[in-house]
């Protein structure tokens, strides 16, 4: 069945955005991540004008965060605290971010600079991950404990000022870099119209040691705030956000998004961090061979208001 | 008697004489078209429309509907357009944009329908001058290749999205005056004004022409949604949250209350 989205002006069946929505929240609903990250390429493969993709992408991250965030929430898996403190960091950098796809986007080099920085994080951060996880799997197989965290080491983080106790985290550290980590994950939200949990995630476990079991949740709780500021900042400045193509994505995701949760529950964490470093690096390489090989159409045209192209 | 005779040829000669006169009034044939559809309009199973234009040739001289003695040309044009067009360049073995340049008035949508190729109806420059032409105009010259190449590439990738269309066959006369076309609006298509001018020739030369309208418009949940989102964008992003988060809460108590 065909359907007419009013804001990118297109027809598309709406079978296959549906799917498209089931499939990315079920693996958002099992990674703790927005999926974003996924549904913005599809968006664009289904010939959604890139805008369009980024910031609808945006808005149906908030939906599958909000079902995500519910069942985590109780399991008593989400951080409040330490979410707003990402928070507070998060906000700035996403109106920063938004703010330079507008001056990208006059420049025409929006598509690029997205593409580049989905490879540059999606390579480097699946390559860290999936290492780790082998390692961890290696070390569980031969009957050492399998947690990565180690109390007791000092680390320079410790030293920094406005300590703050995180108690479902077990951490007291400095608000100091959970504040700047939000605050490039919410940059690279604004430009990348995600949610940013897949740097999130490997973040707070790897630069805060915060235990895997309440990343998911204190990620997919702080993805709500940040998704939604992104949307409504795209929906003002670049009149973007098809609520169509939205909803019918919404309504996908948040089914796919209850079974990817239940399914998550089943699987080892380093199980879990080993195959979201296989889908991160799966992506990444499309995003690659599309960079790396020759177009076989090497223009592009956009159009613009009258007066807007300088 | 004789001089009775003598008048009657005198009339007859004389008539015979204007008959041409009369008959080269009478030659100058005019065309009358219209299309099946004026106002087209945009929901939300819109898939495109076709669009028929039709019309008839006033004083056809022409025996039978194949003997190829007229030639019509339809040129539907949708509201112009500003275009920005890029290039990708190797900079590192990664393909970015590289060179562009922009051109003003471009027709969103165009098609050119007509009974046989254009450059066998009339000369480039005959069709020039009455408008019959896919004319990006260039507004400034960026870069230091050709624009030629740029120009092209505009009417490449329009004519891939079917918003830039040329059916050479595509208007067949169905009687010695009625004829016809058609022509299909894809589902890209911009709301706005949309002109179809019909061209009736005869060996290259234009012997009348025909103008009609038709608008585009976006009608329910497409037109407010579009109307929203141009004109208070603020509240439609705030709108688009609020329903993301209603349905992700709907979302979590229709499946997993029970988890």
């Amino acid at each position: 069945m065909q359907i007419y989205l009013p804001i990118a002006e297109t027809t598309v069946n709406i079978f296959t955005i549906f799917g498209m929505g089931t499939a990315v929240g079920f693996l958002s609903g099992m990674f703790g991540v927005g999926g974003g990250f996924l549904i913005t390429p599809l968006l664009m493969l289904s010939g959604i004008p890139a805008a369009v993709a980024v910031a609808t992408g945006a808005n149906q991250v908030v939906a599958s965060s909000v079902s995500g965030t519910i069942s985590q929430w109780r399991r008593g898996n989400v951080d409040v605290k330490m979410g707003s403190v990402l928070l507070a960091g998060g906000v700035g950098g996403a109106v920063l971010g938004v703010y330079a796809v507008k001056i990208l986007r006059a420049a025409g080099q929006v598509e690029i600079t997205i593409s580049l920085l989905y490879a540059f994080f999606l390579g480097s951060i699946g390559i860290l991950m999936l290492g780790e996880s082998l390692r961890a799997m290696h070390r569980s197989r031969n009957g050492k404990p399998p947690s990565a965290r180690r109390p007791g080491q000092h680390h320079w983080i410790h030293g920094l000022p406005i300590k703050m106790r995180f108690q479902r985290s077990k951490l007291y550290i400095s608000a100091i870099p959970p504040v700047i980590i939000g605050a490039a994950v919410g940059f690279l939200s604004g430009i990348l119209g995600i949610g940013g949990g897949f740097i999130m995630v490997p973040a707070m476990i790897y630069l805060l040691r915060m235990p895997t079991k309440v990343v998911i949740g204190t990620s997919l709780f702080q993805i709500i705030f940040i998704a939604g500021i992104t949307t409504i900042l795209h929906a003002a400045t670049n009149q973007a956000v098809d609520l169509l193509l939205a909803l019918i994505l919404m309504v996908g995701g948040v089914m796919g998004a209850q079974f990817g949760a239940s399914a998550g529950q089943k699987l080892r964490g380093e199980h879990l961090r080993a195959l979201l470093a296989l889908l991160v690096l799966g992506v990444c390489l499309r995003l690659m061979v599309d960079l790396l090989t020759t177009p076989e159409e090497l223009f592009s045209i956009q159009t613009v208001q009258p007066g807007n192209w300088l | 008697m004789t001089r009775l005779r003598s008048w009657c040829h005198v009339l007859i000669v004389a008539l015979t004489l204007a008959a041409p006169f009369a008959d080269a009034r009478s030659q100058t044939e005019t065309v009358e078209a219209d299309l099946s559809a004026r106002d087209i309009v945009i929901e939300s199973d819109f898939t495109g429309a076709e669009i028929v234009i039709f019309g008839s040739v006033d004083g056809s001289k022409q025996a039978a509907s194949t003997s190829g003695y007229y030639d019509i040309i339809m040129v539907i044009r949708g509201p112009a357009q500003t275009v920005i067009a890029r290039k990708k360049e190797r900079i590192a073995g990664v393909w970015i944009n590289g060179e562009s340049e922009a051109f003003a008035d471009v027709s969103s949508f165009y098609a050119v329908l007509s009974t046989r190729p254009l450059n066998a109806i009339a000369s480039k420059e005959t069709l020039r001058r009455f408008g019959i032409e896919f004319d990006p105009n260039l507004v400034a010259r960026n870069g230091t290749v050709t624009a030629q190449e740029f120009e092209d590439a505009v009417k490449r990738i329009k004519q891939k999205q079917e918003l830039y269309v040329e059916k050479p066959f595509a208007v067949e006369f169905l009687g010695r005056s009625l004829f016809r076309g058609t022509v299909k609006l894809p589902a890209k298509v911009v709301e706005g004004r949309y002109t179809a001018k019909i061209y009736l020739l005869r060996q290259g030369q234009l012997l009348s022409r025909d103008d009609t309208t038709l608008t585009v418009t976006k009608e329910g949940i497409e037109r407010l949604l579009d109307t929203m989102a141009f004109d208070r964008p603020w509240l439609y992003g705030i709108l688009s949250v609020l329903l993301a988060v209603a349905c992700g809460f709907l979302g979590w108590t229709l499946f997993s209350r029970g988890n």
